[in-house]
């Protein structure tokens, strides 16, 4: 963690999502019922109502922080599933190999192939509206890609000395592949889980403006699915959706920030400092000092 | 001190960032001339060639020293100009074939490469180029079409030898040719080696962490330890009475050969780490010879025609 | 005579190279049989592709095998199946791997890498543990052990690496010790020190051990016995100075010839072993100095070397061997 800190775009990630993190899990205590009628209808922001009201005359202020509560808590959650859910069944893929390699292997490839957006639309539109029938949609649809990268990179571990070695010490495959294979993984893991969660709250906000969430909840999905209900555009309220969006894109731009900072650890020659000017190797620099 | 020596380094720094890993190292190399370098890992002797050519990458850097070919300094020339020198006059054969030659490319496409990037443009030239490249190495011009994946390890050792030598340039640097391949391909690599020096008579740099390979091959051996060449010797004076205690504890700790019958002895201790500050002489810790002048770092002196030591023990003689 | 530790029978293994019109395989062993006894130094040696590497995981048990049997004290090691040899077995044999900067777990420490055979075959309690890494990595030249047990295995060189690595092939106190090219990727002038402190281990604890080397010199000096294999079949096997000295086996003869600095050419024609789909008869023939049509299509029989010690001890798999034996009539 401390590494990232030094990298400058993973520390302005970090900021930007802590504080984020801290607005829509405190922010709620401060302002008031999202649900509430609290004046005149689709007003612009003002002093007294930060962001101006919705079509339905709620403050856009307390629904934008509220919101955030069940769209950044999911999509955490479903991003660590998403991760896990892979890394089980592609890790188990990669270990053993053979045969179980070979089913596991198809289940991927099938859910790979199924075409996301529309499985999304049709298991949505069945489930019972909910953060639950939410989360599992999501992980339903976005497991496999994980699955895929982390079985190639387990069987590629699995072929390497040192887990021989551990297998002849006389270690079960189970420790072999969760204290000396994992721990290799770490910032592929960790990589994985900021783009899943980046996915699942890109997904959970398309869905829901789609009108396929719950439309009773507070969330950033459903103020948009209400802002443009409401005709927004077509008033020219934009204060009913641009904060909002506003959000979920800082979310992603926080998230793709941290990345390059787990980028950087892994693989130094995309530090900032190097390729300074001229594209492609340079030869061997040289400084004199006199 | 000789005729025209081909290459000439001179008192090289390299560092990466804040840690000296060659201390002021310098090298002759005279036409015709096979030199060789050895050290054991760690003491720079990729670092050094490789930096004087300027192939390393960053975080690498050079601070200091003059590397003068064919009487140009390499380290004041801008990229477009480096990029002439290497391959035309200085080559390189690296150290794994494996991971020097492109495995999404054929043999052919590695020889056009190369020539076009001199503006050999004429297909045909091209095609005999390489051609004659494959045969001098020994192998079929018809396996041109190949991938680097279907030949074995020796073989592609040799097209990398061959690829060193597409523009018959006068120095070509060996970075450990031998050490992935096994003791009968690596004879046949050596033989093909002395029979193409014989050929072509380019002048060469042989790197190795195997001393005796280089006295059956090498004119001439320069011994680095720790960033500092410590012995610059014809090699028939290596390991002998003038020669530097790091030389001769080499030669006593390598394994007898199968025709040998030879007691080993190793160096007791360990080189120093990349970075460690030693002051004086960096073998003095591990040396049986240590007395109190040698944390006074000794220079190179002359002990012979020819023959360099940096040891505080060296008689220097009067160069002629 | 006692009872071989390691009886190796007829040992075959193939790989399946694919291909749909034509099925292709690569035959890396072929009829192998040779025997380690206990406290014994067998060297197996050869170049890249004579099966070496494949023949020490079959029997370290990371690898099945086709066809053929292994022995480990009488017991027959299973063929078939994955990774790991039946529970009573692991621990009695273990692996010292070719690569030290391949072979140590990157996120582990020196002691993890020790603790936990230890543990997993218990030849410590939990609280003896530290005392006892230690302890190992005295004895394999890492002293004070105290500078290296908490270290990662970036903070050290390759023979330090790989001293670590045969420490840990020791802790469980096997009977029988693979090392595969122990010694070939570390520089020439640290070699001797790591190989001398293993052979002391090895006198000193009575392993057996089956040295996997391209190394001839190597295998002179610390081998017992010593079996040279090309192409995945066993050449010559015998006592390693007597053959070495006067090999009579036309690749064997190569060999030296090639470790030796001598100026003259090496015997025979260069080429590469063919082990993907071979033909029958001799798998040297199409480079041997020797060759007749008899070495291309028939069976070669094995030579038996007279008054070696004990009788049957140097057996060579060759039509014309060097000078002419009694046929022993075996396989």
């Amino acid at each position: 963690m401390s590494v990232l800190w030094c990298h400058r775009q993973a520390r302005v990630g970090l900021i930007l999502l802590a504080l984020m993190v801290l607005a829509v899990f405190v922010g709620p205590l401060f302002v008031g019922d999202p649900d509430a009628f609290v004046g005149r209808p689709l007003d612009p922001p003002s002093l007294s109502h930060l962001l101006g009201t919705t079509g339905q005359g709620q403050d856009v202020f307390a629904q934008t922080i509220v919101g955030g509560r069940t769209t950044l808590g999911l999509g955490l959650v479903v991003g660590l599933a998403v991760v896990m859910v892979g890394s089980v069944i592609g890790g188990l893929a990669g270990y053993i190999g053979g045969r179980v390699d070979d089913v596991l292997s198809f289940l991927i490839n099938v859910f790979l192939v199924l075409p996301g957006l529309p499985l999304m639309v049709v298991l949505a539109a069945y489930l019972p509206a909910g953060p639950g029938s939410m989360a599992a949609v999501l992980i339903l649809t976005g497991w496999a890609w994980n699955a895929r990268v982390l079985r190639a990179q387990v069987a590629s571990f699995r072929r390497r000395d040192f887990v021989e070695a551990a297998i002849v010490a006389g270690e079960s495959p189970m420790r072999v592949l969760i204290v000396e294979i994992l721990p290799n993984m770490a910032s592929l893991l960790g990589g994985s889980v900021l783009g899943a969660t980046t996915y699942a709250v890109g997904a959970q906000v398309g869905l829901e403006f789609l009108g396929l969430g719950d439309l009773g909840a507070v969330t950033w999905g459903t103020n948009l699915y209400w802002a443009t209900n409401d005709s927004a555009l077509l008033t020219g309220s934009w204060w009913t959706f641009v904060p909002t969006g506003t959000c979920v894109a800082l979310t992603g731009l926080s998230l793709a920030l941290i990345n390059f900072g787990l980028d950087s650890v892994t693989n130094p020659a995309l530090s900032a400092d190097v390729g300074r000017g001229a594209p492609g190797p340079q030869p061997t620099p040289v400084r004199r000092s006199t | 001190m000789s005729a025209c020596p081909i290459l000439q380094i001179k008192d090289l720094h390299v560092a990466y960032g804040d840690t000296e890993v060659l201390a002021g190292a310098s090298l002759d190399v005279q036409a015709g001339e096979l030199v060789g370098l050895v050290g054991e890992s760690g003491s720079g002797k990729s670092t050094l060639v490789q930096g004087a050519l300027r192939l390393l990458p960053f975080p690498a850097q050079i601070n200091g020293g003059e590397v003068i070919v064919d009487g140009v300094d390499l380290l004041g020339l801008s990229h477009a100009e480096l990029r002439r020198t290497w391959w035309d006059k200085v080559s390189l054969v690296p150290q794994n074939a494996l991971s020097a030659l492109n495995p999404m490319l054929t043999l052919r496409a590695h020889f056009d490469e190369t020539l076009l990037a001199h503006g050999i443009t004429d297909p045909a030239e091209r095609h005999k180029r390489a051609e004659d490249g494959m045969r001098m190495v020994e192998l079929a011009p018809s396996r041109l079409a190949a991938h680097p994946h279907m030949l074995s390890g020796g073989m592609r050792q040799r097209v990398a030898i061959a690829l060193a030598l597409v523009l018959d340039p006068q120095l070509v640097v060996f970075d450990e040719p031998t050490t992935a391949l096994d003791v009968v391909v690596e004879r046949q690599i050596l033989d093909q080696i002395s029979s193409l020096r014989k050929e072509r008579g380019f002048g060469a740099i042989f790197i190795t962490h195997d001393l005796t390979l280089l006295q059956s091959i090498a004119d001439r051996v320069a011994v680095l330890y720790a960033g500092q060449i410590v012995e610059n010797a014809p090699v028939a004076e290596l390991g002998g009475p003038k020669s530097h205690p790091y030389t001769r504890g080499l030669l006593a700790a390598l394994p007898p050969r199968l025709d040998e019958d030879r007691h080993a002895v190793p160096i007791p201790g360990a080189p120093p780490r990349v970075g460690d500050a030693i002051p004086g002489c960096r073998f003095a810790p591990r040396c049986v010879e240590v007395v109190a002048a040698c944390s006074e770092r000794p220079a190179l002196k002359l002990v012979g025609p020819g023959h360099q030591v940096a040891c505080v023990h060296a008689l220097a003689v009067e160069s002629s | 005579m006692s009872r071989p530790l390691l009886d190796v029978r007829g040992l075959g293994v193939t790989f399946d190279r694919g291909g749909w019109a034509r099925p292709s395989f690569l035959r890396a062993a072929h009829r192998v049989s040779f025997t380690v006894h206990p406290g014994e130094v067998v060297a197996l040696v050869g170049e890249s592709g004579s099966g070496k590497s494949t023949i020490g995981r079959v029997i370290a048990g990371l690898q099945p095998a086709a066809t053929g049997q292994v022995l480990l004290d009488g017991t027959e090691l299973p063929t078939a199946g994955t990774a790991g040899l039946p529970a009573h077995l692991r621990g009695r044999v273990q692996m010292v791997f070719q690569d030290p900067y391949g072979s140590l777990n990157p996120v582990h420490t020196v002691f993890h890498h020790i603790a936990r055979p230890l543990l997993l075959h218990k030849r410590a309690t939990p609280g003896e543990l530290r005392q006892r890494v230690s302890a190992l990595l005295e004895q394999v030249g890492l002293s004070p052990a105290e500078d290296f047990i908490d270290r990662k295995p970036q903070a050290l060189s390759g023979g330090q690496r790989q001293r670590v690595a045969i420490a840990r092939a020791l802790a469980p106190r096997p009977d029988l010790l693979v090392a595969d090219e122990p010694t070939a990727s570390l520089d020439v002038s640290v070699r001797m020190s790591v190989l001398t402190m293993f052979r002391k281990l090895q006198k000193r604890r009575q392993l057996g051990v089956l040295l996997i080397t391209h190394d001839l010199a190597s295998a002179r000096w610390m081998a017992d016995r010593i079996v040279v294999l090309y192409a995945g079949q066993v050449m010559e096997q015998g006592p390693a100075r007597a053959v070495l000295t006067t090999p009579r086996h036309p690749y064997t003869q190569l060999l030296v010839a090639a470790g030796s600095r001598r100026p003259e050419p090496l015997p025979g024609k260069p080429g590469l072993p063919p082990v993907v789909d071979p033909s029958p008869g001799c798998p040297f023939a199409e480079r041997c100095p020797r060759v007749t049509f008899g070495c291309i299509d028939d069976e070669v029989t094995v030579h038996v070397a007279p008054d070696t010690e004990p009788p049957g001890a140097w057996r060579v798999r060759c039509h014309h061997p060097d000078p002419h034996l009694p046929t022993s009539g075996a396989q």
